[in-house]
């Protein structure tokens, strides 16, 4: 495997047409390039419903943005020449310069069709291929994020990080990253103080919005936590939101003993940044205020349902919380809507509170005892590791499942598998895991060689069909060099190869943890775009190469593992 | 007679029906006078008119080709107003090769022209056109008129002129919400047109009130008490309206088509009708068992009749102004011939069937067949009576598709028109109903019980054979049971008067044609801006997106979906132009719902 080549890049252009939350979860990434490389020039596309949050990202030197509702209203009249010239007049002062890389984090088609439009070097993340039909993510961690996500269950790293990892560059100031102007402090203490809250108060935030009603905690379970946390602390609750999320206040005030401020629908973003900054606590919903709460370095309790995925877009700041329900289901997969919600009846006021109570008079957890209040979930407290990755630790130790197993497993080896580093050599991999193991699992009540010794048969099977395969491909490729190739022989070579790969698919989708596996390896496949047959067959090569490498690596680490707890 | 002669030839390959209406005539007009140009060309006079120049015709038509020259290169077809002698249309094809209509009412006209010159290439090269039918074509028409013949015949021309006009709008495909009833017999029909308008490229949303059928009906079970209960009716309307109305913001529709019997409330009428969005209404019942038309029909900007019998007459004497007879018809996607299996025939299969709900006057009107080889279907039939034992599936509702099939399979199928309140045939009946169209396009043998409005629809006694009272139908049914020929000839005629002239599709191609024609604006979500020269204009035709827009200068009309149709069937890389309109397509697609 060959290390992407380093250059220096001097214009780079990010395109995120999506939320404010994953505006705010770019920021790391514009950290790390900025550090790399400090003339660069970063150009931000956004859409104009997201615009503000930008004001208060320190990075981008230009920001540009898309009216979508107007483009909507546009075509809507059938005033297709007005949406035109608006389009192009954008894309050409955006286009006024030649960026060394666009980055679209957009995972929509309208957005690679927008990327195909701009003027660049290098795209990463979707666009449109060069005969218009399909698209393609073109950097190994673009790839990653679009094509393995999906099947989320065993992915281990952060939003941030795959956004940072695919810009090349992960900054040393770990971290979101939101600037909040010093006068808004003092005018905030001045509001608070309006609203009878002195600047010695303990003020907990609760955000009780999300983007969809099943990731939303109950407003009842909000407004009972509410009434305990201010009974035992004393504690001001402050209720943040947009003007949409009024109707939960309400219901808030409604069924809350203790009256909050409410101040949803109340203030600008400028204002709420900094009234997250002057919470101690800021218990939340997946929402786009949990990562300004964490940028601005206050601490959260991130209560993940349905969809929501901690590992995915949790708190991303030393020292916060998530909390999950340890269940199959858990998350749910993406477009399932769930008619029986148990993860709401799992993570409930008890043990939120207890959660809260302890973090609130502890200032910090790094253990919890394992009792009946805490069944059926788990709570997870974020940090940095030395890579500079953000990680999430289980704070009851419970026996390992397979699923935390590979996740910790495919942590470390995607990590050098996309970022073009040798993994052939897994002694580091593997001590880094048994650390992991021993320190956050109960691993004594665990049989190894049953928890795994189906996916080493598996791996090793997997092992023989990348051969077979790579060796005809290895063939093609060397008739392929030779003046005049033999077209006919190379066809017949390659009948065995679909047939091959279809075996490969079989085991991979029968022994779900390999599931990544094949993800990605398909979809470097369908990426193939050389017309010419030797740098065709050299690319295919090298995609079953790197299979061989990550396969072998981790049928190294399993074994490795089985051996050692068969010695214990 | 020379000419007359080659030029019927040559116009009877290009346009025989034109060619047959002329060799009936005689010219033996004396409003026209063929007059000789002073450079020996013959002009024409009308009523003292003349139609071309009386010195140099040619040099004329010249002028008026060259005229029109530019115009000529946007033009998608070219509609000419007025035949005249021809010399127009001659020059005009020489400088293009774009299709060319000719409507010209004048059919003495037609002949003179054919009498005086040879037009063999002319008449080879042209469509002519006589009455207000309109060719397919989904192209941009370029109307030039000839105006000493528009001048002739200003009303006609008037209607030709509206009548291209709705064309070219219905051609671009219109988003049209179909609002259909809780249940009954309009149920079908709305379910026919929304298929019909669909299979004519327009986008259809239809409100399938059945859904709620089951609620409704069981509205009298909460309640005894008869106002209680039209108040819950009332709130249900409310509700159905409402949903309608949250599912037009979303759809956008271009026009509002609501069935006979559509819960829609008199409130979200006048919403409709305060925000401009086109309605109309087609009152597929009899006017004179159902007046609640007399409460909906002001909120419609077009409303729709199955009968004439005086309705029009009512519906303008209120006010009504753009009313319209649109008789009901066939649809060929549900109404077809099919093969029937032993097993279908042996259940479906009779020598006299009937199908339909057990109304007052069939229920006793039937029982006079009850001695041949009887089957009834449908619901309402008092079991208990003698017509009992003949009703089929426990009296339940038959569904289209097992209807096809009775009709299929039965030799002789009684259509009798329901009446509340009069006994078997009603004496005045006028408007005729579905079954009628439904049974001759499935092929099936009916004998109908005769209607006022029949005749104009089908043609008695070839087309379709109608009955007055019992004993006649008796006499008919034993009649064509002996003649099974005689059944298939009647039924191969009735089936191609179906496909001419009976099927949804014509009716709503009527439809949208009264509606576009009388008064239509479009609603405020689509200003129905098509017009690509203007499109060009703005553009700038010398800039990248002019140059592009230029490809659908001949085109009807443009919009996205079109832009983006053409730019799917091409080949090779997507150019810049190409790629903004795929961006303003996908972000249409991804955000339009949630904007």
């Amino acid at each position: 495997m060959q290390k992407n080549a380093e250059k220096a890049i001097k214009e780079i252009l990010i395109i995120n047409l999506t939320r404010m939350g994953d505006l705010v979860q770019t920021t790391p990434m514009m950290a790390g390039l900025r550090e790399k490389y400090p003339d660069i020039k970063i150009t931000l596309l956004v859409n104009s419903a997201f615009t503000e949050i930008c004001r208060y990202i320190p990075f981008p030197d230009r920001v540009f943005e898309m009216d979508i509702g107007r483009i909507i209203k546009d075509i809507e009249s059938n005033n297709l020449v007005e949406c035109y010239k608006y389009i192009e007049e954008i894309l050409d002062r955006i286009n006024d310069r030649v960026y060394d890389i666009t980055v679209n984090f957009t995972h929509s088609s309208d957005s690679a069709v927008l990327t195909s439009l701009i003027n660049t070097r290098e795209i990463r993340g979707l666009s449109l291929s060069n005969d218009g039909e399909g698209v393609v993510k073109r950097h190994p961690w673009m790839r990653y994020f679009f094509n393995v996500i999906p099947g989320r269950d065993y992915n281990p790293f952060h939003l941030c990080d795959m956004y940072a990892l695919s810009g090349g560059a992960l900054p040393s100031k770990r971290g979101m990253h939101i600037s909040v102007p010093a006068d808004i402090m003092e005018q905030t203490e001045a509001l608070l103080s309006g609203y009878g809250i002195k600047e010695n108060d303990m003020l907990i935030g609760f955000q009780l919005g999300a983007s969809a009603e099943d990731k939303r905690w109950p407003v009842e379970f909000f407004a009972e936590l509410s009434d305990r946390i201010s009974g035992y602390f004393g504690a001001k609750v402050v209720l943040i939101g947009s003007g949409g999320e009024t109707g939960s206040g309400e219901e808030f005030e409604r069924t809350a003993q203790a009256k909050p401020l409410n101040l949803i629908g109340k203030t600008n973003l400028k204002e709420l940044t900094a009234l997250l900054k002057r919470c101690t606590l800021l218990i939340s919903n997946d929402t786009g205020p949990l990562h300004i709460a964490t940028a601005v370095g206050t601490k959260v309790v991130d209560i993940s349902l349905a969809s929501v995925h901690f590992r995915e877009t949790g708190p991303y700041a030393e020292g916060s919380f998530a909390i999950e329900a340890d269940i199959p289901c858990s998350p749910c997969s993406f477009h399932i809507t769930c008619k029986d919600m148990v993860c709401k009846r799992i993570i409930n006021v008890n043990n939120v509170f207890e959660l809260v109570r302890r973090l609130l008079t502890e200032g910090d957890i790094t253990y919890v005892e394992d009792s009946a209040l805490w069944s059926g979930l788990q709570i997870y407290r974020s940090y940095f590791e030395k890579e500079g990755l953000i990680e999430y630790k289980p704070l009851i130790k419970r026996p390992i499942s397979k699923k935390d197993l590979f996740v910790h497993i495919y942590r470390e080896t995607w990590l050098r598998v996309l970022n073009g580093e040798e993994i052939s050599r897994h002694d580091n991999i593997f001590q880094s895991l048994m650390e992991k193991l021993y320190n956050w699992y109960d691993i004594g009540s665990v049989d190894f060689s049953v928890l795994i010794g189906n996916e080493i048969d598996a791996l090793k099977r997997l092992t023989g069909l990348i051969d077979a395969g790579l060796a005809r491909l290895m063939l093609m490729a060397g008739e392929a060099k030779k003046v005049s190739p033999d077209i006919t022989w190379i066809k017949e070579t390659w009948e065995d190869v679909p047939l091959i790969e279809q075996e490969m698919e079989t085991i991979t989708y029968t022994h779900p943890p390999l599931k990544p596996l094949s993800y990605l390896f398909k979809y470097s496949k369908e990426e193939l775009e050389e017309r010419e047959l030797i740098a065709l067959s050299n690319k295919a090569c090298l995609i079953y190469k790197n299979l061989k490498a990550h396969v072998s690596a981790i049928t190294d680490i399993l074994e490795s593992l089985r051996g050692a707890f068969v010695c214990l | 007679m020379e000419y007359l002669k080659k030029n019927l030839e040559a116009l009877r390959k290009s346009n025989p029906e034109i060619a047959e209406l002329l060799s009936g005539s005689t010219n033996e007009n004396s409003e026209l006078a063929i007059v000789n140009s002073r450079d020996g060309l013959p002009s024409l006079k009308v009523n003292n008119i003349a139609l071309h120049s009386l010195y140099a015709p040619v040099k004329e038509a010249q002028g008026w080709a060259e005229y029109n020259r530019e115009n000529i290169k946007k033009a998608g077809v070219i509609a000419i107003f007025g035949f005249g002698l021809g010399y127009h249309i001659s020059e005009l094809c020489k400088i293009t090769d774009k299709e060319i209509i000719v409507f010209e009412p004048r059919t003495n006209i037609l002949m003179a022209a054919l009498e005086v010159s040879d037009l063999r290439d002319v008449l080879q090269r042209v469509r002519i056109i006589t009455d207000i039918k309109m060719p397919e074509t989904g192209k941009k028409f370029l109307i030039l008129e000839h105006r000493p013949s528009v001048s002739l015949n200003p009303e006609y021309f008037d209607e030709i002129r509206k009548n291209l006009s709705a064309l070219e709008i219905s051609s671009r495909g219109l988003r049209i919400m179909v609002v259909g009833p809780i249940y009954g017999g309009s149920l079908p029909v709305a379910r026919y047109c929304a298929q019909a308008l669909r299979n004519l490229g327009h986008k259809v949303d239809f409100i399938d009130n059945s859904i709620y059928k089951k609620a409704f009906l069981d509205i009298p079970k909460i309640t005894a008490n008869k106002a209680h209960q039209e108040q819950l009716r009332e709130m249900f309307v409310s509700f159905a309206s409402e949903a309608m109305i949250a599912r037009c913001m979303e759809f956008k529709p271009h026009l509002i088509f609501a069935l006979a019997q559509a819960p829609l409330s008199i409130a979200s009428l006048q919403k409709l009708k305060d925000n401009n969005i086109p309605t109309a209404f087609w009152f597929v019942e009899d006017f004179r068992f159902r007046d609640y038309w007399e409460r909906i029909a002001p909120f419609y900007n077009c409303f729709f009749t199955i009968q004439k019998g005086g309705f029009l007459d009512k519906l303008k004497k209120q006010g009504i102004k753009n009313s319209h007879y649109l008789p009901l018809a066939a649809s060929l996607d549900f109404h077809i011939e099919t093969e029937i299996s032993a097993e279908d025939t042996a259940k479906y299969g009779s020598d006299v069937s009937f199908v339909g709900a057990g109304y007052f006057n069939r229920r006793e009107f039937l029982t006079g067949l009850i001695d041949f080889d009887l089957k009834i279907w449908g619901t309402e039939w008092d079991m208990s009576s003698p017509l009992g034992r003949f009703v089929q599936k426990d009296c339940e509702w038959i569904e289209t598709e097992e209807m096809v099939k009775i009709f299929n399979a039965t030799k002789i199928n009684i259509n009798l028109h329901s009446s509340a309140y009069r006994k078997g045939v009603d004496p005045y009946g006028d408007f005729v109903n579905p079954r009628t169209f439904e049974i001759a396009s499935c092929g099936g043998f009916q004998l109908v019980d005769r209607r006022a409005e029949l005749p104009e629809l089908f043609k008695v006694n070839e087309e379709i054979v109608c009955f007055d009272g019992i004993d006649d139908l008796r006499f008919k049914v034993r009649h064509y049971l002996d003649n099974p020929g005689e059944r298939q000839e009647i039924v191969q005629a009735g089936k191609k008067r179906i496909l001419k002239e009976h099927t949804y599709e014509l009716r709503m191609k009527e439809m949208i044609t009264f509606v576009l024609k009388n008064g239509y604006e479009f609603p405020k979500w689509d200003s129905g801006k098509n017009d690509i020269e203007s499109m060009i204009e703005g553009a700038d035709e010398n800039s990248e997106l002019g140059k592009y827009l230029s490809q659908f200068a001949n085109e009807a009309s443009v919009n996205l979906d079109s832009i983006v149709r053409q730019i799917r069937k091409g080949e090779g890389s997507f150019s810049k132009t190409e790629k903004i309109f795929l961006l303003m397509d996908e972000i249409e697609k991804k955000y339009a719902e949630k904007c």
